[in-house]
C-alpha cells in the first residue's frame, strides 16, 4: 500500500494543473446547473457557448488526465527509467486508479450528491443508481483511454489514435447512411461488440501493465476494432431484425389492422415546396388504423419500404430505426420514410407496386392513476416532480438518474379554462385524447454528468388527420390520468400497398391534404377519458 | 536475422565484467535481456540466481542498472528523484546518497531535464549505487562523457566494487582496463572471448621477429596469429596464446630461427582493435 500512496503522491505533484483544471471544470459544471434548470440565460454570449461546451471540456480534461497519469509511467518503449525499478505493477497500476477515483469519480460523485440535495431529491435511495453510472463512465471513459494511453507513449501518439478512431466511426456513420439497418439493429450486436471491447481493453491494460508487450497489445487493439468492424459491416440485420420482430402468431397478432388510406394524398399544386433532406425525400403514407385495442400502445421501432417498378426493377429502402408511438383511439397514422430522391424523381409519378414493412414493440397501458392538476406543480410516481410551464404548453420536470419510463399521461383537453391555439380553432382536432408517452424497456440509469434529469411533459393532440400535433395547455383542474405501460411483445406487419404513386405522398409546404374534411368544434374535447375506461363521445370517425 | 547466437558465459560474483564490442555486435541486446526488457527467443539466463524473464519489480531491490540513454523524469529536480526512489528500496543508505551527491557535485535544485548529458548519468548511477545493489548493470555509462567524468564515475564504480558484482558494457577500453577484473567480446552477437583480464592481456602480444633473409609468409599460419604482415627481413604478427618458448619456437619452424624476436605486451584497446578486425575480416 505505501508504494502505491507513493506512486500516487508523486503523481498528484507532477499532475496537479491537470487535476486542478478538471476540478476547476467539474465545479463551474455542477455551479451552474441549477441556472440552467431555470433555463436562465446569461446576459454573456461568450460564457453562454463556455457553459454549453463544459460538458465537452470536462471530458477532454479527464481524457488528458487519464493518459497523462497512465503515461506518466509509460508502459511503451525499452528506455523508461522505471521499468528496471522496484516497481510492482499491480501496485503502479492501483496508483493510477486511486488518482482516477480520487480526481475524476469522488469529485463527480460529490457534485452529483449534491445536485441531488440542492433539487430536493433523496440521496440515499439514488446512490445505487449514481454507482451504475459511474460504472458506465468506467466502461466508456475509464477504459478506452488507459487502453489508448497503456499503447501509445506520449500524448501525441494518444491523441493520433484518438483521431483515428473518430475516423473509423465517422467511416461507421457513413456506412449507416448506406445501410440504415445497421443503425436500427446494431443493439442485437451489442452485446457481443461490447464483450470484445471489454475483453481487449482489460487484457491489453493487464498485458502491458505485468509483461509491456506493446506490438503484442496494439495488434489486439486493432485487431478487436477490426473485428467489431467487420460484426458491424456483415452481420444479418435483416435476419436479426426479423427474429426480434417475428411475424403474427396467434399468441402475438398484429395489434391493429393496418391498411392504406387511399383516399388521402398531399396536395401537389404550383407553388408548394416539397420536403427534401439531402440527397433524400421524405414521404408520409396514411395507414388506416382499425381494431386497435384499448390500452394497447404501438411502438413503432422500425420501417422498410419496398418498391417494384414496372420494369421489373426492385428497390428497398432497408429498415430505417424510428421511434413513433401509435395510442389506442388513433384510426390513422403517417408515418415516414426516406427514399432517394433520384429513384423517387424517376418513379414520382409511376404506379409502382409497393410494400410496407414495420417493426413494431406493443405496450399495454396499466391502470391509471387519476391526478387532479391544481396550482403549477405536479408530483408524479418516482419521485419527478414538474411545473407548469403555460408559455410553452408544456410540464418542465425534473426527476433523479432518469426520466420516468415507461410512462403514459393522458388528459381530457383542450380545457375550457385555457385558450387555444388559432391553429387548432381552424384545423380542428381529431378524436384523440389528448397525451404523452415515453414508451421504453430500459430501467437504468441513464450515462450523464448531472444526475438530475430535465423532460417535458407535452400533452399533445392530433388534428383531424392525425398527421400533425399540437401541444395543448394544462390549466388547473385538469385531470391526468398516469399510466406505466408495460410491454408485451413485438411483431412485425407486412403490408402490401398495391399500386402506388409516390408523389401522392410527399408533403408539401404549406401542407394540404386532399380531399380536405371538415374540422371537428374545438371547443369540446370529443373524447373523455375516466379513470377505469376510456369511451369515444360523439364525432365523426376519420375516413 | 540473429541479434545474438551461442553466447554461454558465467559472469563470477564479486567480478567487474566489462563486455566490450563493436558497435552493432549486440551488447545492448544482451543487456536488456538480462534486465528483462527484451526477452529471448530461445535460451535461458539466470541473473543473480534467477530466470532473467523473472526479472521484476521487487528484483530490482538487488540490482543497479544504468544505460546510456535511460530517460529519466524530465520534470523532476535531481532531489527529488533520489528521495522518491528512497522508499522503494529497503537497503538505500543516505550517507552513501550523500557522499555520491557530493561527489559527483550534483545540484540537487535542479530538474534532471536542464541538467548536462554528463549531470544526468551522475544522477542515474547515484540513484542506482545509493542502495548498495549486489549487481551493477551498465549499458555503455561513459559514452559521450568528458574525461574528468568518466573519471569520476570509474572512481566510484571502483569504490562499489568492493561489494557489488558489476557488469558493464563500454567502448572506453582505457576506462576498463583500469577496474575490469573479466573481459567478455562480443561481435556480430556472437562471444568471440570470455576470460579474465590479466590472463587476456597475458594471452596478446605484438611479436616482431627479424631474419638473415627475406621471408614470405605462407599460408598455413598458426590460428592464434592474426594480423601477419613481413617486409623484407621483418615479420609482424599479433599472437592471441602467447608463451614465449611456444611462439618463439612455432615462429623458427615456419620461418627459420630469427635474428631477433620482440614480444610487446598489447594495451587493451589494441587487443580489441586487433579482434575487430580479425572480426571483420572473417565476416
Amino acid at each position: 500500500m505505501s508504494q502505491v500512496l507513493h506512486i500516487f503522491r508523486k503523481d498528484v505533484r507532477h499532475h496537479w494543473p491537470e487535476i486542478l483544471l478538471s476540478l476547476a471544470l467539474l465545479v463551474t459544471f455542477a455551479a451552474e446547473q441549477p441556472r440552467s434548470w431555470t433555463h436562465e440565460t446569461l446576459d454573456s454570449r461568450f460564457l453562454s457557448a463556455l457553459i454549453n461546451y463544459l460538458p465537452a471540456l470536462l471530458i477532454l480534461s479527464w481524457v488528458f488526465l487519464i493518459i497523462r497519469l497512465v503515461q506518466g509511467e509509460s508502459l511503451v518503449g525499452d528506455r523508461l527509467f522505471w521499468i528496471t525499478r522496484p516497481y510492482e505493477w499491480h501496485k503502479l497500476l492501483a496508483a493510477k486508479l486511486l488518482s482516477v477515483v480520487l480526481f475524476i469519480h469522488l469529485p463527480l460523485f460529490v457534485s452529483q450528491l449534491i445536485l441531488l440535495k440542492i433539487a430536493s431529491f433523496p440521496i440515499l435511495s439514488s446512490i445505487p443508481g449514481l454507482l451504475y453510472i459511474h460504472f458506465l463512465f468506467v466502461l466508456t471513459l475509464l477504459l478506452p483511454c488507459f487502453t489508448i494511453a497503456s499503447v501509445t507513449s506520449g500524448i501525441g501518439q494518444a491523441v493520433l489514435v484518438i483521431l483515428a478512431i473518430l475516423l473509423c466511426l465517422l467511416g461507421l456513420l457513413l456506412l449507416i447512411s448506406i445501410r440504415p439497418d445497421m443503425d436500427f439493429a446494431t443493439d442485437a450486436t451489442d452485446a457481443l461488440q461490447e464483450s470484445i471491447f471489454l475483453l481487449a481493453a482489460l487484457t491489453t491494460i493487464f498485458v502491458q501493465y505485468i509483461y509491456r508487450r506493446t506490438l503484442f497489445s496494439r495488434l489486439l487493439v486493432a485487431g478487436a476494432l477490426a473485428v467489431i468492424g467487420l460484426i458491424i459491416v456483415l452481420a444479418p440485420y435483416s435476419t436479426l431484425i426479423n427474429r426480434e420482430f417475428p411475424l403474427p402468431t396467434q399468441n402475438h397478432p398484429l395489434p391493429a389492422q393496418l391498411t392504406l388510406n387511399r383516399s388521402l394524398s398531399f396536395e401537389h399544386a404550383i407553388g408548394k415546396t416539397s420536403n427534401s433532406y439531402g440527397d433524400e425525400v421524405e414521404l408520409e403514407i396514411p395507414f388506416q388504423l382499425s381494431d386497435l385495442t384499448e390500452k394497447t400502445i404501438v411502438q413503432i421501432r422500425g420501417i422498410k419500404l419496398d418498391v417494384e417498378m414496372p420494369a421489373g426493377e426492385h428497390w428497398t429502402s432497408h429498415w430505417h430505426g424510428v421511434y413513433h408511438t401509435v395510442t389506442y383511439a388513433r384510426t390513422l397514422d403517417w408515418p415516414s420514410i426516406s427514399v432517394k430522391k433520384a429513384l423517387f424523381n424517376r418513379i414520382k409519378n409511376v404506379p409502382v407496386r409497393a410494400h410496407v414493412s414495420l417493426a413494431m414493440n406493443l405496450f399495454r397501458a396499466g391502470a391509471a392513476t387519476e391526478i387532479r392538476f391544481t396550482g403549477d406543480r405536479l408530483n408524479l410516481a418516482g419521485g419527478a416532480r414538474c411545473l407548469n410551464d403555460l408559455s410553452q404548453n408544456s410540464l418542465h420536470c425534473f426527476s433523479a438518474l432518469k426520466e420516468p419510463e415507461p410512462l403514459l399521461v393522458m388528459a381530457n383537453l383542450p380545457n375550457s379554462s385555457c385558450s387555444v391555439s388559432q391553429e387548432a380553432l381552424v384545423e380542428g382536432l381529431a378524436q384523440t385524447p389528448a397525451s404523452y408517452s415515453v414508451l421504453s424497456t430500459d430501467t437504468s440509469p441513464d450515462l450523464a454528468f448531472s444526475p438530475i434529469k430535465e423532460f417535458g411533459i407535452d400533452l399533445t393532440r392530433y388534428f383531424v388527420f392525425e398527421d400533425r400535433q399540437i401541444r395543448l395547455p394544462v390549466c388547473p383542474g385538469t385531470s391526468l390520468f398516469v399510466s406505466k405501460p408495460q410491454f408485451l411483445y413485438s411483431v412485425r406487419d407486412e403490408i402490401d400497398l398495391g399500386d402506388i404513386t409516390l408523389l401522392n405522398y410527399l408533403p408539401t409546404y404549406p401542407r394540404k391534404i386532399v380531399p380536405p374534411r371538415q374540422p371537428l368544434s374545438p371547443g369540446t374535447p370529443s373524447y373523455s377519458l375516466s379513470l377505469n375506461s376510456s369511451r369515444r363521445s360523439s364525432g365523426r370517425g376519420a375516413s | 536475422m540473429r541479434a545474438l547466437d551461442g553466447l554461454d558465459f558465467v559472469v563470477p560474483e564479486g567480478a567487474v565484467q566489462a563486455l566490450v564490442g563493436p558497435n552493432g555486435a549486440g551488447k545492448t541486446t544482451l543487456i536488456k535481456i538480462l534486465m528483462n526488457i527484451f526477452r529471448a527467443s530461445s535460451g535461458t539466463v539466470s541473473v543473480l540466481g534467477a530466470d532473467s524473464t523473472r526479472i521484476s519489480g521487487r528484483a530490482f531491490i538487488s540490482i543497479g542498472y544504468v544505460s546510456e540513454n535511460q530517460q529519466l523524469p524530465p520534470w523532476m529536480r535531481v532531489g527529488a528523484f533520489l528521495s522518491y526512489l528512497r522508499p522503494f528500496y529497503p537497503t538505500w543508505d543516505l550517507q552513501l546518497e550523500g557522499q555520491l551527491v557530493q561527489k559527483f557535485d550534483l545540484p540537487l535544485d535542479r530538474k534532471l531535464k536542464h541538467l548536462s548529458r554528463g549531470m544526468r548519468m551522475k544522477a542515474a548511477l547515484a540513484s542506482a549505487l545509493a542502495f548498495r545493489p549486489k549487481l551493477i548493470v551498465l549499458d555503455e555509462p561513459f559514452s559521450g562523457l568528458d574525461p574528468m567524468v568518466r573519471d569520476e564515475l570509474g572512481n566510484a564504480l571502483l569504490e562499489r566494487a568492493k561489494e557489488s558484482t558489476i557488469f558493464l558494457s563500454s567502448h572506453d577500453l582505457a576506462e576498463i582496463e583500469g577496474f575490469a577484473t573479466h573481459l567478455a567480446y562480443l561481435d556480430s552477437g556472437r562471444l568471440r572471448l570470455s576470460e579474465e583480464m590479466p590472463a587476456l592481456i597475458a594471452r596478446f602480444r605484438e611479436v616482431e621477429a627479424t631474419f638473415d633473409a627475406p621471408i614470405a609468409v605462407p599460408s598455413n599460419l598458426p590460428a592464434n596469429w592474426t594480423q601477419v604482415s613481413s617486409a623484407d627481413h621483418t615479420l609482424r604478427f599479433i599472437e592471441s596464446s602467447f608463451s614465449q618458448e611456444s611462439t618463439t619456437a612455432a615462429v623458427a619452424q615456419l620461418f627459420g630461427p630469427p635474428r631477433g624476436i620482440t614480444f610487446t605486451p598489447m594495451t587493451l584497446r589494441a587487443i580489441f582493435l586487433a579482434l575487430a578486425k580479425t572480426g571483420r575480416r572473417s565476416s
